[in-house]
């Protein structure tokens, strides 16, 4: 992959932030080739480069840790790309996938100002499709549990609600019915690009797909 | 005046000036059955109260509550039926119907209905419930299931953790029932010392924060005013304070959601949740059912292709039933009951009246015909299978199969049921609209069912095209309603403004259905339609005849004989016939065969004339009843705006027809 010379400076930041919240240690030179699916030896150098530009500290033997400016632009640039994500997702109707590649590529291209009207238009949301959050705390890099959206759980299965984005009317709903952020569910039954049905205390509770994919689940 | 237990209640004044609080006639007491949707609470309700029933919408919404009186140990008490609810949140208009309810008409005992089967959910009620300190008394339902699936509940340590007596019951047996009801009259008007939620450290906090603030608020108002549910609020406590205290609230909730990043709503959930967790641990000894057939078969109704068989199946079965069933019952019902013995009688005893009140008395009749005609073969036929679909936990099934589909028409799965129903009848179909979620689904369903060729259309399209024309075009027109209903969802679906309510339903449990429940449920729902349908029928039926017999009807058959004979090309008395098609669809046909002097309609009219008037009547106006039941469920406005659009598209349709047609026929 050939980018531009800012761009993968935030492929680069946005990856260190991502390894450091996934394992919450810093980031390995070997993961970072990994991920961005680049050489050990190139990410050496651009280790160097992002050092001497005060993004970020390197200890030997530990990993790539970011400095406060660092973790402020990986932020910055993590944030553009929920926005976005959010954007194709929800407005011009993407599937989450496309919408988080077309993401990684439009996020370095977008202005603050451009981002801050399209956040705007979507009416300020908590969370962008895939349920992380979108404002993230840069003193607060905290773990992110991993989660997935129901309707990828597979029949059988089962999990913890992690969060539920809904709105709120249809959120109270699946709270009266036991769905809700905390409780164990099990996955009954599963249609083929449709419904999905849950244990949730006790009862079975019938899902359409435009609601379980908003409710996202910490696997067991 | 009835004595509040609720402390910060003084709503019950405002009861007396409420419409409804007037309508009821004088009771000692006042009884209301609460609980969950589907937990056997009607059951209650209707062996309690049999026939005086009185259904009426609650002031200002589409909510219908049922009240009846009884008398018990010479006190007369009044029973309300309040709508399902699986919370006294604020998602849905079910549920401030219910909380509005029990403020301000302030029933003496409330009897909360519960599935043994799914205790901790349905506890999730009764602990909000519970706050409000109405006397309260639990008839524990439908222990035999719970047993079948292995949950045993110990009643006794349930009454003693949450303050009230229990009294486990069989609604479709009757067991139980008479004990319930018993205890609730015991209990009415005593002060219980119930259960309290312990709340997690937060929420008690800041509910401590609210006490000092307003030391006389009752504990429910506290709740209510950290969730924000000002209407609750507002009905309990005078404006100043309300305001006082949903602000101190708010403060204190955003207080808490920023401190400790928390959501106040699911804390207090999850704390409900957690106590009900709790108290099912104690009280419910719960042994692992063997695996039974039932599952086996449960998973096969929702596997993708034999599933869609099987529901495939059970349509056509209930279509071909009620088509069967109904029509032999109906014409049963009308050529062998009604016309010879009643009808014909009528009409030579009032041979020498004058002709305005001879034809009110006459079509007055005709519209008693009518709806027996309509009620007796086809929505109660339809209501049986119906019950057995229901009872047996079926129709969530075919409901959840179903979901993918209706979503192309703006709809959800849950729509499926009454789109099904109105090819048997429209009436039930969008009596059956009202579990529709949002307002906009609950359009969009019956503009579509009004729409949909019900049994009395088809005699039309058999009767005249089949017969005269021939089998397939009569196809045809079945094809073309379908084009027709699908392109309207279609559109509907993406224009109609509105909130879009995603599925959620709750699956109900397999089980053998019982034929006494459905022998109710179909007794009970006929009576519904009989209610809500016979005043306009009557009313309609009396006032064709008027016209008619003042010559009004040919004035209307010369009025739109530009439309009729000029854009159409019908003969000039179709248009009568199409008027007292509104009557009974089929009545259509009965007074073209009056009107052209013969029942060998190819003499009379071309082929393409039949099609037309075929089509026309199938699109145009909905029938009386129907339209009874679309006020009901819509309103004014709406039904007038369907009506109008169904005219106009009978019209234009039937425009097209004759200019396309030809090519066919």
């Amino acid at each position: 992959m050939v980018l531009m010379h800012t761009d993968r400076l935030e492929e680069y930041l946005e990856t260190i932030l991502y390894l450091i919240t996934k394992n919450q240690s810093p980031a390995k030179t070997k993961q970072i080739a990994e991920e961005l699916n680049v050489s050990s030896p190139s990410v050496t150098e651009m280790i160097k480069k992002l050092h001497s530009m005060g993004f970020v500290e390197y200890k030997p033997y530990q990993g790539v840790e970011l400095t406060e400016k660092g973790a402020e632009e990986a932020v910055r640039i993590k944030r553009k790309h929920q926005v976005l994500e959010t954007f194709l997702a929800e407005v011009l109707d993407f599937d989450r996938r496309e919408a988080h590649k077309e993401a990684c590529e439009l996020e370095h291209a977008v202005s603050d100002s451009v981002l801050e009207r399209i956040y705007d238009f979507l009416g300020n949301p908590e969370y962008c499709p895939d349920g992380h959050p979108i404002n993230i705390d840069k003193n607060n890099l905290q773990r992110e549990e991993a989660f997935i959206p129901l309707d990828e759980m597979k029949e059988g299965s089962s999990g913890t609600v992690a969060r539920v984005t809904l709105p709120r009317e249809t959120k109270e709903r699946l709270t009266s019915l036991g769905i809700i952020a905390g409780e164990d569910i099990e996955v009954r039954r599963k249609q083929k690009q449709g419904c999905i049905s849950v244990m949730a205390v006790g009862s079975e509770i019938a899902l359409g797909r435009d609601i379980a994919k908003k409710i996202f689940i910490t696997p067991k | 005046m009835i004595e509040i237990s609720s402390s910060c209640c003084n709503s019950g004044e405002r009861g007396k000036n409420d419409p409804l609080y007037e309508r009821i006639p004088p009771y000692d007491l006042t009884l209301a059955f609460i609980g969950n949707p589907s937990v056997g609470k009607s059951v209650f309700f209707s062996r309690l109260t049999g026939v005086g029933v009185e259904v009426s919408n609650y002031p200002g919404t589409t909510v219908s509550l049922k009240q009846g009186t009884v008398k018990v140990k010479d006190r007369t008490v009044e029973v309300v039926d309040l709508p399902g609810i699986y919370s006294l949140g604020v998602a849905n208009e079910d549920e401030k119907v219910t909380k509005r309810f029990l403020i301000e008409n302030s029933p003496d005992v409330i009897v909360n209905v519960l599935d043994a089967s799914r205790l901790e959910r349905n506890l999730y009620l009764t602990l909000q419930l519970l706050e409000l300190d109405i006397p309260m008394v639990i008839a524990l339902n439908q222990v035999d299931l719970a047993a079948e699936l292995g949950i045993l509940v110990d009643t006794d340590k349930l009454s003693e953790l949450l303050g009230l007596p229990v009294v486990p019951t069989v609604a479709t047996w009757g067991v139980g029932l008479d004990d319930v009801v018993l205890a609730a009259l015991e209990e009415a008007r005593k002060v219980q010392k119930h259960h309290r939620v312990r709340y997690s450290q937060w929420i008690r906090q800041a509910l401590s924060g609210l006490d000092h603030a307003f030391p006389n608020v009752s504990q429910s108002v506290k709740i209510a005013a950290l969730l924000n549910d000002a209407e609750f609020v507002e009905l309990c406590c005078m404006p100043p304070e309300a305001n006082a205290i949903l602000s101190s609230a708010r403060r204190l909730r955003q207080n808490i959601e920023i401190d400790y990043g928390i959501s106040v709503p699911d804390t207090v959930a999850r704390d409900l949740y957690g106590e009900s967790g709790f108290i099912v641990d104690t009280v419910v000894s719960s042994f692992e059912p063997k695996k039974r057939f039932r599952d086996k078969v449960d998973k096969v109704l929702t596997s993708p292709h034999f599933g869609i068989a099987v529901l495939i199946s059970a349509l056509l079965f209930t279509f071909l039933m009620v088509f069967r069933v109904g029509g032999f019952l109906e014409t049963w019902i009308v050529n062998d009951l009604f016309e010879p013995h009643i009808i014909q009688p009528v009409e030579e005893m009032t041979l020498d009246m004058s002709p305005v009140v001879r034809n009110l008395i006459v079509y007055s009749l005709r519209g008693v015909e009518a709806g027996f005609a309509i009620a007796i073969p086809y929505i109660a036929v339809f209501y049986a299978i119906l019950s057995i679909f229901e009872d047996s936990g079926y129709l969530t099934r075919a409901a959840f199969l179903l979901d993918n589909v209706t979503h192309k028409l703006g709809l959800h799965g849950r729509a499926v049921i009454p789109l099904v129903l109105g090819f048997g009848c429209n009436v039930p179909a969008i009596m059956a609209v009202h579990a529709l979620g949002t307002r906009r689904e609950k359009r969009i369903a019956s503009i579509l069912i009004s729409l949909i060729p019900c049994s009395a259309r088809t005699v039309i399209i058999l009767g005249l095209v089949g017969t005269f024309v021939g089998f397939w075009p009569a196809v045809s027109i079945y094809v073309l309603e379908i084009i027709i209903i699908g392109a309207m969802g279609w559109i509907l679906g993406r224009t109609l403004p509105g909130q879009r309510s995603g599925f959620i339903m709750e699956m109900t449990p397999l089980r053998k259905p019982e034929l006494k429940s459905t022998l109710r449920k179909t007794w009970m729902k006929s009576r519904e339609f009989l209610y809500i349908a016979f005043p306009l029928l009557l009313a309609g039926s009396a006032a064709l005849g008027v016209a008619d017999a003042l010559g009004l009807l040919s004035v209307f058959q010369d009025f739109v004989e530009p439309i009729s004979v000029g854009l159409l090309g019908l003969p000039a008395f179709a248009a009568t016939a199409l008027v007292f098609g509104i009557l009974r669809k089929e009545m259509a046909l009965q007074i073209l065969a009056v009107l052209a002097g013969t029942a060998n309609f190819a003499a009379v009219m071309t082929p393409l004339q039949m099609y037309q008037f075929a089509v026309i009547t199938t699109i145009y106006v909905p029938c009386v009843a129907t339209i009874a039941v679309l006020k009901h469920e819509l309103g004014t406005k709406d039904t007038t705006l369907i009506v109008t659009f169904t005219i106009v598209l009978a019209v234009v349709v039937g425009v097209l027809i004759r200019i396309f047609g030809p090519l066919f026929l």
